[in-house]
C-alpha cells in the first residue's frame, strides 16, 4: 500500500421509508456502526465530513456539528458540506483534501438524510431549491429539470422511452442482491414504461426514490491504519462545478462538470478507462446513467441509449465493465447526502472482496460519480488497492 | 418560502423585458408532481424555449393544441397570472409562452 489516504471501512443504515428513525438517529446509527467495524474508538477520530441537503427544510434543523457532538461527545470539527445530491461526494472530496494538508490523522465522512416525514408536494419543493430561481419559477421540478433534458437527448439521437427504461430496469436487477437497498425487486421494461409520469418522459420507474438513509466511511493517513485494516486507496477524488440553470449552459445533451471531474481524476490516478471494471454512477433518472457513461468518457456520445437498450453494464451481460451494482440511486434508494458514501461504500466493498453475492471478480480499481442539481456539482473518484 | 410582494415585483422587473418577444422550443415537459405553488394547474407543461436573441428562458406553455407542442415550435412570450396565491394573498403576475400564429 502506497503511503496515501485510504478508506479502511465503510458501514451503512438500510436505505427505505425508516418512520422510527430521526435525522439524529440515522447519524447515530452511521457513527456507531462504522466504529464497531473499524474497531476504533470515537476518540481516534480528527474531524468529522457531513454530507447533508435537507436537514433545515424537512427537519428545520441547522447546525448538525453540533447536534454530532451532542449525540456523540466528541469536540472535534464537524463539516457539514451541502452539495444537493452531491453532498456526500462532496464531504468525502473535502475530508481526502483535508488529509492532505493534516498528516497522521483519522476523519470519518458520513452522509445522512431523511426525507420521508413531507409530503410528495413538499419534498418536491424543497429538492427544486437545487434548482435555478428561474427554473423554480417556471414550475420546473428537479425531475423536469432532467426530463428536458431528456427530451433533447432523445430527439437528437433518436431514442425513446423504451431506451432510458432499460436502465432502471438493470439497476433494480443489481437491487435485488443488495441486503441494504430500498427496493429489492425486479422490474420490466413493460412495469417501467407502464408506470406514471412526473414529468414526461419520466416516469416513477425512471426515478430514484425518495429514501431515509445514512452511510459512513473512515480516511485516514496514519500507516499504522492502512497497514491493519482492509484498505482501499484514495487515487484521485475530483470535483467541478456549472451553472445551476441548465439555460446558461453551452451543451444541453451532456453535463460539462462530468466531463471536466471525470478528465482531472484520470489525469490525477494516472489509469486509463480500460483499467476501470466497476463503477457507481449517478443514476437520480435513467437519462442521467446514459449521460454519465457518456461524459466519463467509457461510451461515445449519443450511443448511450443504444448501449443502455443492450444492458452492456449488467452483471449478467459478461463484459468487463459493471456499472451500479449497488442497485444504483434507482433500486439502492436516493437519501440524498447519503448517496454519495454509498457509491464510495459500494466500490470499497467490491474493491475488497466483500461485497457478496454481487461481488465482481478480479479488481483492480473503481470508479464513483456523484451529481449536484441537474449537474451544478460533479465529483468523480478513484479507488484502488 | 414566502411570495413576497417584493421578490414579485423584483422579478417582473426581469419578465416584463421578454413580453412580446418571440423565440422557439429547445425542449418541453408536462410536469405530473408539482410543487404547492402550482397545485391547481397540474399537470401543466414547460418550455425551454431559444428567444430569437439565442437567449434561453423558461415558461409554461399554454393556449397549445397538443401538435403544438414540439421541439422547434415558434412561441411567443405573453402575460399571465403565475401559480396559486400563497399566505400573502399576493397574485403574481409573469411571462408565460403560447403558440405563435
Amino acid at each position: 500500500m502506497k503511503n496515501q489516504n485510504a478508506i479502511i471501512g465503510y458501514y451503512s443504515t438500510k436505505f427505505g421509508e425508516l418512520w422510527d428513525k430521526t435525522l439524529d438517529d440515522l447519524i447515530m446509527d452511521a457513527f456507531q456502526g462504522i466504529l464497531q467495524e473499524v474497531k476504533l474508538e470515537a476518540s481516534a477520530i480528527d474531524a468529522v465530513f457531513l454530507g447533508n441537503m435537507l436537514g433545515g427544510v424537512v427537519e428545520e434543523n441547522l447546525l448538525l456539528s453540533a447536534h454530532v457532538s451532542e449525540l456523540t461527545g466528541i469536540h472535534v470539527p464537524v463539516y457539514r458540506v451541502e452539495a444537493a445530491c452531491a453532498s456526500g461526494g462532496l464531504a468525502f472530496q473535502s475530508a481526502d483534501d483535508y488529509l492532505n494538508s493534516h498528516p497522521d490523522s483519522t476523519v470519518m465522512v458520513l452522509g445522512a438524510e431523511k426525507m420521508t416525514d413531507i409530503g410528495a408536494g413538499e419534498i418536491t419543493k424543497s429538492l427544486a431549491a437545487a434548482a435555478s430561481v428561474d427554473e423554480q419559477a417556471a414550475g420546473l421540478t428537479f425531475p423536469g429539470v432532467y426530463a428536458i433534458l431528456a427530451q433533447i437527448y432523445l430527439d437528437k439521437y433518436g431514442y425513446n422511452e423504451e431506451h432510458l427504461a432499460s436502465i432502471s430496469v438493470k439497476n433494480h436487477a443489481h437491487g435485488v442482491l443488495n441486503e441494504k437497498a430500498h427496493f429489492r425487486r425486479y422490474v420490466t421494461i413493460d412495469n417501467v414504461l407502464e408506470s406514471p409520469y412526473v414529468a414526461y418522459p419520466l416516469k416513477v420507474l425512471d426515478s430514484s426514490p425518495i429514501s431515509d438513509g445514512a452511510a459512513t466511511v473512515i480516511l485516514t493517513n496514519k500507516k499504522e491504519h492502512i497497514a491493519s485494516s482492509k484498505a482501499v486507496s484514495i487515487l484521485a477524488s475530483e470535483v467541478a462545478t456549472d451553472s445551476i440553470s441548465i439555460a446558461k449552459r453551452k451543451n444541453l445533451d451532456s453535463l460539462e462538470a462530468t466531463v471536466i471531474a471525470a478528465e482531472k481524476a484520470f489525469k490525477k490516478a494516472g489509469i486509463g478507462r480500460q483499467d476501470v471494471h466497476v463503477m457507481e454512477v449517478h443514476d437520480c433518472f435513467s437519462i442521467a446513467e446514459i449521460l454519465a457513461l457518456e461524459d466519463l468518457g467509457f461510451w461515445e456520445k449519443g450511443k448511450g441509449g443504444q448501449l443502455a437498450k443492450e444492458m452492456v453494464t449488467s452483471r449478467e451481460s459478461g463484459s468487463n465493465l459493471i456499472v451500479n451494482t449497488s442497485g444504483g440511486l434507482k433500486a439502492a434508494g436516493h437519501p440524498v447526502g447519503g448517496t454519495g458514501i454509498k457509491q464510495i461504500g459500494e466500490i470499497y466493498l467490491q474493491l475488497t472482496g466483500q461485497a457478496g453475492e454481487r461481488q465482481v471478480k478480479n479488481l483492480q480499481f473503481g470508479l464513483t460519480h456523484n451529481v449536484g442539481g441537474s449537474g451544478g456539482v460533479a465529483v468523480v473518484s478513484i479507488l484502488g488497492v | 418560502m414566502s411570495q413576497s410582494a417584493v421578490r414579485v415585483w423584483r422579478k417582473q422587473q426581469q419578465d416584463k423585458k421578454k413580453l412580446g418577444q418571440s423565440g422557439m422550443i429547445r425542449s418541453w415537459t408536462e410536469v405530473f408532481v408539482s410543487p404547492p405553488k402550482f397545485d391547481s394547474i397540474t399537470p401543466y407543461t414547460v418550455v425551454l424555449v431559444e428567444l430569437d436573441s439565442k437567449e434561453l428562458v423558461y415558461g409554461q406553455l399554454v393556449d397549445f393544441e397538443t401538435d403544438d407542442r414540439r421541439i422547434g415550435k415558434k412561441v411567443t412570450a405573453v402575460f399571465r397570472k403565475i401559480g396559486d396565491v400563497g399566505d400573502e394573498d399576493v397574485v403574481e403576475y409573469g411571462v408565460k409562452f403560447k403558440p405563435s400564429k
